[in-house]
């Protein structure tokens, strides 16, 4: 390493001020996160001045803390419980669907495709408000609540896994497939036995970032809510912080802010693992992960 | 939510893929079918609510299925209340547009230099940036608004630090409707999704081009305005719109950081017409005249990236 | 301001002296239109309904509040801040807005006598100081007045104005329910406002 003189009067080093401005803008990015975080720890009950660490806003205080307080508990629940359920159904579907699309030829396909792109785009409002019309003037079996939740952010999320996959498809090619029909496989068997092992970085990358989508998702999931053991965190931080928010907030949202984080790094790793030997991922790193292929 | 880039696939098309056009049908069906049911449909039945009935007592929406008979009394009072001397939603509207247009130039701003500075010129440390740049998408954007609360309180530690520790007597309330502050809010929670975009785009523009530029004399300056910036073009188009569209709806920014309307955003003409009675079909209105604005450019951007061969998406 | 259409219009009313605070007179819907424009180019207030928190906060200064909401607000003062800091100002006269919850028994109610006792219940003295405490409304039970809560120390003598006594409810001006075109019209004032509008 050397010397920060040494750095400056380097001839072959990036613009000062790029460097400055990316330097500025991750602190910028980062640090109010991590000043909430850090108050999750508070002693006292205010949230702007410090009053000394403890843990009790995570299990230490006997009502308000996260560990006892029910409200919040119920909030969390719900939350994962959106997040598992919703990765469930919606990677196999934007799987398939990409892979199909990929393929098929048409007019059809490319009116299919642009309605994707264009559900990827479209302000989450939009969406909301049309599924809250249809939940409550059209006679379906189907309440306000989790199963309404989940159905809008499946189709809010599905251009997730449709995207990545088609890149991930563009990238490998017809060789592969065609190399295996040649010797003899039906075009289903070449998918199953060639292509999807090789797409599974990319499923396995959609997966995990589409849960961690969820999971923060807001704005369907409170038009879509039923009763308040519907709301999972992300609307108990907006209505508990226009009204009497304690650090328990800041603690929960730290605790979601660690399961994200811990899907995205074991879906890190695993993505790692089963592309080890892929040369078009091999020096992309994190990069590969999010779809940057 | 990162977003991938794409590469057009080749347009060879070997026969044998041709016949077997029926698998590919089949497997992408689920996923058309949901779109069209959960997506389109619903579209649909907001027509229905906004062309359709009230419900004199309960004033309820009642919609309307059959086309012909649909009623553009509520879809026309929205069209008429926007100028002139009943224009109650214009100024919210020009508002959405000025805090958009604001917030995304500012973001580009922003975005532009960290996407170009990691993605050609950060060598080593590419991947830690990368993680650093990705990480705000995992924390809930409810959190960083509302750690943004946190500091903007009036003894938050914005104040703390503009007053240099009590030398100057700040009297400024940051949360109560300050347009600056609900622009920097959009701003601070929209620019990773522009830099994931630009920063996958920059990643593939060749270097030989821009080396070839520097040989053949232009400064670095010049260089990056005749060269670097039309290669990047479609990249650029894309994380704007990208940025740009879900903006559009946003109204829970101007909620928590200012609760006041003088900072009413379109969102929040929706959000508060939806459940008010005898207004839902307001609403309905305002999502269709957001659908439009949203569409038109990305009718525009699919139809001149088809073009090309290589589609950032 | 109280982010309620009926509650901050009826203010605006009342500060132009119109007693009827359940008008359906256009001019005087258009008055209140203009006046809360004017107060948000005065005072660019925030609409909320959240003023029990912000006030004891130090976020707020000055705040349109329910009676409830102030009782409640001792609750979210910072530590080591007293709740003598709290003021609240209701028409010494009595002429003010008031307004009142119900319970209900239904006339096809499945259980009547069961909602019978458990009215019964929360109109005893104790019961009914427990769901005061919890909740900040006041319940209307006689023995409940000023100098009994002072005397507790379950408010302060600054808060003493906080108390609603019955007669109150003679002098005073009560939000009523508005029919469907009235609703309408009010509505539109206070879309108006809260669009920020014209």
């Amino acid at each position: 390493m050397r010397g920060p003189v040494a750095w400056w009067n380097d001839p072959w080093r990036p613009p000062r001020f790029l460097v400055g401005i990316t330097a500025g803008y991750l602190a910028w990015s980062l640090l109010p996160v991590a000043i909430a975080v850090l108050y999750s720890f508070n002693n006292g009950r205010s949230r702007t001045t410090w009053q000394g660490f403890s843990l009790r806003w995570y299990w230490g205080d006997s009502t308000l803390s996260v560990w006892h307080n029910d409200a919040l508990h119920t909030a969390l629940l719900q939350t994962l419980k959106l997040g598992v359920i919703t990765t469930l159904i919606t990677v196999p579907l934007g799987v398939l669907f990409a892979i199909g699309i990929d393929r098929w030829r048409g007019r059809l396909p490319e009116g299919a495709n642009f309605l994707m792109l264009l559900s990827f785009v479209l302000p989450e409002v939009l969406l909301a408000v049309a599924l809250l019309f249809v939940l409550t003037t059209v006679a379906l079996p189907i309440d306000l609540g989790t199963t309404a939740q989940v159905i809008g952010l499946i189709t809010f999320q599905v251009s997730y896994p449709a995207v990545l996959v088609r890149a991930r498809l563009a990238t490998i090619g017809p060789q592969y497939e065609e190399a295996a029909m040649d010797l003899g496989a039906s075009p289903l068997g070449a998918l199953r036995r060639i292509i999807l092992p090789m797409l599974m970085p990319a499923i396995f990358a959609s997966t995990v970032l589409v849960f961690a989508d969820v999971i923060d998702d807001f704005v369907l999931v409170r038009y879509l809510s039923g009763a308040a053991s519907t709301e999972p965190v992300s609307v108990k931080i907006y209505n508990t912080a226009r009204g009497a928010p304690t650090p328990a907030l800041n603690a929960l949202a730290s605790l979601l802010l660690l399961a994200a984080l811990t899907a995205v790094v074991i879906g890190f790793l695993v993505f790692r693992y089963l592309s080890r030997g892929d040369t078009t991922t091999k020096d992309r790193g994190i990069g590969a992960f999010a779809g940057e292929v | 939510m990162a977003v991938p880039v794409i590469a057009a696939p080749s347009q060879k098309a070997s026969p044998r893929r041709e016949r077997a056009s029926g698998i590919w049908a089949a497997l992408a069906a689920p996923g058309i079918v949901w779109l069209l049911l959960c997506f389109v449909f619903p579209l649909y039945v907001v027509l229905c609510i906004v062309f359709g009935q009230v419900d004199p007592i309960f004033r309820t929406p009642i919609p309307v299925w059959n086309p012909l008979q649909w009623n553009p009394s509520q879809f026309n009072y929205v069209l008429t209340h926007i100028v002139g001397a009943d224009g109650i939603f214009g100024p919210a509207l020009v508002r959405t547009a000025v805090f958009v247009f604001a917030a995304s130039s500012l973001c580009l701003l922003i975005a532009f230099p960290v996407a170009y500075y990691v993605a050609r010129l950060s060598g080593r440390r590419k991947g830690l940036l990368l993680a650093l740049l990705i990480a705000p998408f995992w924390i809930s954007y409810m959190m960083r608004m509302f750690a943004w609360v946190n500091l903007l309180q009036n003894d938050g530690i914005v104040n703390k630090v503009l007053s240099f520790g009590g030398l100057f007597n700040v009297n400024i309330d940051w949360l109560t409707g300050q347009p600056v502050v609900v622009i920097l809010g959009l701003v601070y929670g929209y620019v990773p999704y522009m830099i994931l975009p630009l920063y996958a785009g920059l990643d593939r523009l060749s270097q030989p081009m821009l080396e070839a530029s520097r040989d053949l004399g232009a400064d670095r300056f010049s260089s990056f305005w005749r060269v670097t910036l039309p290669l990047c073009r479609p990249t650029i188009l894309a994380a704007v719109l990208l940025t740009c569209l879900p903006m559009l709806g946003d109204y829970f920014t101007s909620d928590m950081l200012s609760a006041s309307p003088k900072t009413a955003m379109v969102g929040n003409l929706i959000n508060d017409s939806v459940h008010a009675p005898g207004r839902t079909g307001q609403a309905g209105a305002f999502v269709m005249l957001v659908f439009l604005v949203a569409l038109l450019p990305m009718l525009y951007y699919i139809r001149a990236t088809s073009r090309r061969d290589e589609v950032a998406s | 301001m109280l982010d309620d259409f009926h509650t901050t219009m009826a203010m605006v009313l009342l500060r132009q002296g119109i007693t009827d605070i359940n008008t359906s007179s256009e001019a005087d819907l258009k008055m209140v239109g203009e006046q809360l424009s004017a107060m948000v180019k005065a005072t660019s207030p925030k609409v909320t309904i959240t003023a029990y928190n912000d006030l004891p906060a130090g976020q707020l200064g000055i705040a349109q509040m329910w009676s409830g909401d102030i009782i409640n607000a001792q609750n979210y003062l910072p530590e080591g801040t007293g709740p003598d800091i709290l003021r609240y100002w209701f028409p010494s006269d009595g002429k003010g807005m008031v307004d009142n919850d119900m319970f209900v028994t239904l006339k096809g109610g499945k259980n009547p006598v069961l909602a019978h006792l458990f009215i019964n219940h929360i109109l005893d003295p104790d019961v009914a100081m427990q769901n005061f405490s919890a909740i900040g409304y006041q319940p209307p039970q006689n023995s409940i007045t000023a100098d009994s809560l002072v005397n507790a120390q379950f408010i302060p003598e600054n808060l003493r104005t906080v108390i609603v006594k019955p007669e109150y409810f003679d002098t005073g001006y009560r939000t009523l329910e508005l029919d469907a075109a009235n609703d309408a019209a009010w509505h539109n004032v206070w879309q108006t406002f809260k669009a920020g509008g014209s």
